[in-house]
């Protein structure tokens, strides 16, 4: 089947040739997670793709959105930095400062060749449980720079030659990551993914030819363009601002200011995002590399164009082709830009990353009535901290990333948030631990997991609701590393619509219960001691006043939202007896009256129930085996 | 066709999918035919008698006569999936361990369409205002950390009768270990809340992982009121018109059947028990054809809405444990060991269009059977794949569905012209090719992803393929999949009842039993296994010997390498006791090797972490053969008569029209081999033979020969 439009592949072919992509990257997928070791990437904290000759990010379904764009950067980076790359090759690639998101996500890039040429770059990428950092955690917020962090950096390493191990590079590895087995076991996987995706690949070419090939990849660019030139097109025109603020930090006592401004050329298709006014690097561990920069000005674009009601047929595809009509402008030595060595990006792919993306798709809330959302979740509470400790069942030290909870997403729209986003970079495609399989795995108790009523941003539209997550160690001492965020600067409601509760961490020993309000928090607990984390809903759309009723009583028959909240932030009259809740029922003309009186009134915060705080465990029986 | 009068004694499976009822009728010695009706939601009896009522006919017998010769009753029903998604079943309760009444909510995680924010969050199956929590715990060793608060229960339970609750599903954490709280549970329940069902986690699938062992729980409960109810209605209506053999024989999602009794115990095993059942057709269809030998195979089945696959490995039915009920992620999960069917929304009805961007897309959006295809003339106006096909000479508009519906040509032709041809800037049939091969890739990406998560390459399968549209691109897909040969059966429109009609009785015993090879409890894993045994020789006792043929019991264990997360599948045998330093070191050399088939890698020599021990106890069924007369290759004999087309046609291929012959497959004889391009008609399924393919006629099938693939430009 030939081209039939000035020289383009037919749709059916470039259809088809798609589609085929997609079921190589999902292969890749399938195999990372069953034969992952650490929690960390069998929680999905990994994305595989396949990047064009020439450097273009061409298939990559179900990656994080941190991950995406930096992967044709790194392939870049590969044919610069090792001109002579050879079939059989792999590199190990983590460098900041060249491509990669930031230094825990070790990538893995296998060059594909047919005939002797290279065709395809193969790409995983995946969060580490450990990188060697100066602390037993992937994030270090309080590094001044890249030597105190202490990672170990690999500029696209060579890790393979000859399909064989360089072995120098595994025993570097061997000598400084923490839990050596676990990272050789997910290093497997990854190099596992990328030799697969490498036959598969030849086998496309073989099946297509080479020069239907290197067509389909010209033209599936120019069609992904050309699907977002069409999204864009359905958005208003015009100039928007957007603000926000990453909380006081340890040496950065004011939090970090940001400010975007974006211009939406909607006969053109085109989008700018400059976040070239925003401060200078930062003496932290929180500056953005040029890809986590770049990404979260693409990503939030996407966001916004995939969420938008009466959505365009076509999904935007997550590809180069549609990166090209959202032209993200930066600056050097800036926060959020492209930083100098040595400056620390260690959380690049959260915190001064997640604002960025819930500023632009709040910003977005500016453009017109149902454009836009409130701005996510924040923080990185003890849910998702780094806990390490003796396993005495095992005679081994472990650690391990926890994701026993997840945090609220925010409101549209049309639609309430998404109960787990977990962060703005993970985008609800994260999986959450099994308690059973974590207990099995680590020497933890995990307590309890459950939603954390009447956190969420009140609204039209609600954010969702953050989450409750209580553990501590089984018999020996745990260290966890973990930091807080939108703690002061709370998610941002959009249009009426009101901020969600932020994270907390509570302390709990011997049924005492002690608020921790450091922002970089590092425990030691004991047997018997737990530590509560409360992590944040999400933003609301819209005036509560105008969420409807039903909605209000559902929430409340659900336990998502108290009686006394839905009175007080909603307005509604709900008659019956609050104990039973099958016997509750919206007052209808009551809440109507209410709602009008109330229009003039500043609705408030209103009340905040949390889950009963009551360690009803701390008589547990711990400590034998 | 009559059978000769006197003593047969039939065997009737019957599959009740969504728009028809499918009864297979077998004597002792051969398939006698296939029977369609139309389903009626509601009210799915009437169906299975329309049929039984067609199948008598056949046969020259009065209904009573028929049922009054059956000796047994295959029953595969949708009544549990369609309760399910009608919202249709008992009143449920979930009581957890305090703590985490978020298990059903929550599940694993994970979400569609990663930029999408504004989707809304999926609704658990038991909703939070009657999830309750209880306070106690247990951990992973078994140890009771905070014993039971009893009186707590009572008080819960007092709730649960003011809340009219039917059904309670228990399932606390570590219950797989130590069960002993869950008990006691529901010891207070039975003695609270007389007549509400109750299922125990560790009793419905005792497996770790909190969220697949409690939603089997809870699915389990709120199905046991009505599946018993049903199930003894179907068995009660089918005694009061004569039938007097064994107790029903009732399918599940193992590709298994147990005894009415055994079922009304286990209702969650009825869900999606259809499907389950094609390649157990599969391996019966393959066996009868000589030219294929050991191939594993490839069984898919094509319907108006969608496409099904599952797989057989060396003869075995391929399983999963991750089996989504619903969509992935935002459906319901068991974990129960299913065979792994896979589906996507791809069929006849499936609609095609041109975004903006230009590029053509099929489905998964579905005309379905309202307002249907184009040219159905009943309203729709989008073009689907049916009318692609009808644009393309492959079905003939005045004989579809025998001649029960004229389709409107012109109507469907204007469609796929207006809404493809011209965004797309092409001719109609060119058009209409198109949307076939968008249409078949998708299907083709549908094999690669159970072909890889199954660790097989689908070139080196046999492709089985049953339902009533699969015949119209199924050597496209076959091509694409780069599968070489296609067995299609003659009652490809009954794969799943033919496959009840083999099906044995089956069951499978899960132990959860932790251990590391690197340092091994051969006590435990002993005891496991003796459990699983005596369990295995409880669930034999319950069926009475008798024309049953033989009892097989097989172990496997689930497995990983130490620290890894997901455990994979390895046989064990069939003896129940694991002995010895020599044991474990096959179960090392089993793993590795099975690892490496999977995912291409494997670490000889490194510690294996085995997390759950498996028994399956079968009771093999007598087996019937395909079709009267044999099924050997020359069972009916080849004479050398040339095949002799019934009428020509033109037919689109590759841009060409080609003037086509159209044969009738009952005018067929076994040994026949026919070129493609041709087109063979059957009853009930129509088999379009693309240029340089080819089949071959058997009694009881066609074996297609798809050809080189053609070179790409």
């Amino acid at each position: 089947m030939a081209g039939n439009r000035a020289g383009r592949l037919d749709a059916t072919t470039l259809a088809v040739m798609s589609n085929r992509l997609d079921s190589i990257t999902r292969e890749m997928s399938n195999t990372v997670v069953r034969t992952a070791r650490s929690t960390t990437m069998a929680a999905r904290d990994f994305s595989c793709c396949i990047v064009s000759a020439g450097h273009e990010l061409l298939s990559c379904p179900e990656g994080m959105p941190a991950h995406v764009f930096g992967m044709g950067p790194s392939a870049r980076s590969m044919a610069e930095l090792q001109p002579g790359f050879a079939e059989g090759d792999a590199f190990l690639h983590n460098d900041p400062y060249i491509g990669n998101s930031h230094a825990a996500d070790h990538q893995i890039l296998v060059p594909v060749f047919f005939e002797g040429e290279h065709v395809f770059t193969a790409c995983t990428k995946a969060h580490q449980v450990d990188v060697g950092n100066a602390l037993p955690t992937t994030y270090m917020p309080m590094a001044r720079d890249v030597y105190a962090e202490g990672a170990l950096i690999f500029p696209c390493v060579r890790v393979q030659a000859g399909y064989h191990d360089v072995a120098d590079i595994i025993r570097m590895c061997e000598r400084r990551i923490r839990g050596f087995e676990i990272w050789y076991g997910d290093y497997l996987a990854q190099l596992g993914a990328a030799r697969l995706a490498e036959r598969r690949l030849k086998e496309f070419c073989a099946k297509f030819g080479i020069g239907t090939v290197r067509r389909f990849v010209r033209d599936w660019l120019d069609y992904s363009e050309e699907v977002t030139a069409e999204a864009i097109r359905s958005l208003p025109s015009g100039r928007i601002e957007g603000r926000t603020t990453v909380d006081p930090f340890p040496g950065i006592p004011d939090g970090i200011p940001l400010k975007v401004t974006i211009d939406v050329d909607a006969a053109e298709g085109r989008v700018v995002v400059d976040l070239r006014d925003n401060p200078d690097c930062v003496p932290a561990g929180l500056n953005l590399t040029e890809t986590t920069a770049t990404n979260g000005g693409v990503a939030g674009v996407l966001c916004v164009l995939n969420s938008m009601p009466r959505r365009h047929s076509a999904i935007v595809p997550n590809n180069s082709g549609s990166f090209r009509r959202i032209q993200v402008l930066l600056r050097g030595n800036c926060v959020v830009g492209i930083p100098r060595h040595p400056a620390s990006c260690s959380l690049a792919t959260n915190t001064v990353a997640d604002r960025v993306h819930g500023m632009i798709i709040h910003a977005f809330t500016g453009l017109g009535p149902d454009v836009g959302l409130a701005e996510p979740c924040y923080g990185s509470p003890p849910y998702m901290g780094v806990a390490s400790g003796f396993d005495r069942r095992r005679g081994k030290f472990y650690i391990l990333q926890i994701a026993s909870g997840t945090a609220g997403g925010p409101a549209s729209s049309e639609c309430d948030g998404w109960l787990m986003l977990l962060v703005a970079n993970a985008a609800g495609m994260a999986y959450i631990d099994s308690t059973e399989v974590q207990e099995q795995k680590n020497p933890l108790v995990v307590w309890d997991k459950a939603i954390r009523p009447d956190s969420e941003g009140a609204g039209r539209f609600r954010g969702a609701p953050g989450n409750v997550c209580i553990y501590g160690p089984r018999f020996d001492p745990m260290e966890v590393h973990y930091f807080l965020e939108g703690v002061v600067n709370l998610p941002q409601g959009a249009r009426g619509g009101q901020p969600p509760t932020g994270p907390e961490v509570w302390r709990v020993h011997g049924g005492e219960w002690r608020q921790v309000h450091d922002t970089i928090g590092a425990a030691v607990l004991a047997p018997g001691q737990a530590l509560v984390s409360l992590s944040a809903g999400g933003g609301g759309f819209g005036e509560p006043l105008e969420r409807s009723p039903a909605l209000v009583l559902e929430d409340v028959v659900e336990r998502w939202v108290s009686v006394d909240r839905a009175a007080q932030v909603y307005r509604v009259v709900l008659r019956g007896d609050p104990s039973r809740p099958e016997t509750l029922q919206v007052d209808e003309a009551a809440t109507a009256a209410r709602r009008a009186a109330a229009r003039r009134e500043d609705p408030g915060a209103g009340p905040r129930h949390e889950r009963a705080r009551e360690a009803w465990w701390a008589a547990a029986a711990l400590g034998t085996a | 066709m009559t059978s000769d009068a006197g003593s047969s004694r039939y065997t009737i499976a019957v599959d009740t999918g969504g728009t028809f009822t499918d009864l297979v009728l077998a004597d002792e010695r051969s398939i006698l035919g296939l029977h369609k009706a139309p389903t009626t939601p509601g009210e799915l009896f009437s169906g299975i008698q329309e049929a039984l009522g067609g199948a008598a006919a056949g046969q020259g017998l009065a209904l009573e006569e028929l049922l009054a010769r059956t000796a047994i009753f295959v029953y595969s029903t949708t009544h549990s999936t369609n309760a399910i998604l009608q919202g249709k079943v008992a009143r449920t309760a979930f009581l957890t361990t305090r703590g985490h009444p978020d298990i059903l909510l929550y599940k694993e995680g994970g979400k569609e369409q990663v930029h999408n924010w504004a989707m809304p969050f999926p609704k658990p199956y038991v909703p939070r205002s009657l999830t309750f929590e209880v306070t106690e715990r247990v951990l992973s060793d078994g140890g009771v950390a905070i014993p039971l608060d009893e009186d707590e229960v009572r008080r819960i339970a007092q709730r649960l009768a003011e809340l009219s609750v039917e059904a309670v599903g228990v399932c606390l954490l570590w219950s797989v270990v130590n069960p002993e709280h869950e008990l006691r549970i529901a010891r207070i329940l039975d003695e609270l809340l007389p007549g509400v069902e109750v299922s125990l986690g560790h009793r419905v699938n005792r497996i770790i992982r909190e969220y697949r062992r409690a939603s089997a729980t809870v699915i389990d409960a709120s199905l046991k009121p009505l599946m018993r109810r049903h199930l003894q209605d179907i068995d009660t209506r089918l005694r009061a018109l004569g039938f007097l053999g064994e107790p029903l024989m009732v399918t599940h999602v193992s590709g298994g059947v147990l005894r009415l009794g055994q079922m009304m115990e286990r209702p969650l095993q009825t869900i999606d028990s259809g499907p389950a059942l094609a390649p157990v057709a599969g391996i019966v269809f393959d066996r009868a054809e000589p030219l294929t030998p050991n191939r594993d195979l490839l069984v898919v089945d094509t319907g108006g809405t969608s496409f099904d696959a599952s797989l057989v490995i060396s003869g075995r039915i391929a399983y999963t444990r991750e089996k989504w009920f619903g969509p992935r992620w935002a459906g319901h999960m068991t974990g129960l060991p299913a065979v792994d069917t896979r589906s996507i929304g791809a069929g006849g009805g499936s609609i095609a269009y041109v975004d903006a961007g230009g590029l053509l897309h099929v489905g998964p959006e579905s005309a379905g059977a309202q307002p249907g295809p184009v040219a159905y003339g009943r309203g729709g106006t989008r073009p689907t794949v049916t009318d692609a096909a009808l644009v393309l000479g492959y079905i003939d508009p005045d004989d579809f569905l025998g001649g029960r519906m004229r389709l409107d040509l012109a109507a469907a032709r204007a469609a796929v012209e207006a809404q493809i041809a011209r965004p797309l800037g092409v001719t109609a049939e060119a058009a209409a090719e198109s949307v076939l091969v968008v249409a078949s890739e998708a299907m083709r990406g549908l094999l690669t992803d159970l072909t890889v998560a199954q660790g097989r390459d689908a070139r080196e399968c046999l492709m089985v393929a049953g339902g009533g549209a699969a015949g119209l691109n199924i050597a496209c897909i076959a091509r694409e999949a780069g599968v070489r040969q296609v067995l299609l059966p003659k009652l490809a429109a009954g794969l799943s009842a033919v496959g009840g009609l083999y099906s044995d009785i089956m069951a499978l015993f899960p132990r959860g039993c932790h251990t590391v090879t690197s340092s091994f409890d051969f006590e435990a894993v002993d005891a496991a296994l003796a459990e699983i045994d005596r369990d295995i020789d409880d669930f034999f006792t319950e069926i009475p010997e008798g024309q049953t043929l033989q009892r097989l019991r097989s172990f496997a264990c689930e497995a990983r390498y130490e620290q890894e997360m997901w455990e994979i599948d390895v046989d064990i045998g069939d003896r129940p006791r694991f002995d010895g330093e020599a044991a474990l070191a096959r179960l090392h050399a089993d793993f590795d090797a099975r690892h490496l088939d999977l995912f291409a890698t494997q670490q000889p020599g490194a510690p294996i972490e085995v997390i759950t021990w498996r028994g399956e106890a079968r009771v093999v069924r007598p087996k019937p053969a395909l079709a009267a007369g044999g099924t050997g290759p020359t069972a009916a004999g080849a004479d050398g008569a040339v095949a002799v087309p019934a009428a020509w046609r033109d037919a689109v291929f590759g841009g060409a029209v080609l003037r086509t012959p159209v044969y009738r497959g009952n005018a067929l004889r076994p040994g026949q081999r026919i070129d493609g391009p041709a087109i063979i008609s059957e009853t009930t399924t129509t088999l379009v033979l693309i240029p340089g393919s080819s089949v071959l006629v058997r009694p009881s099938h066609y074996l297609l020969d798809v050809g080189d693939v053609p070179a790409a430009d």
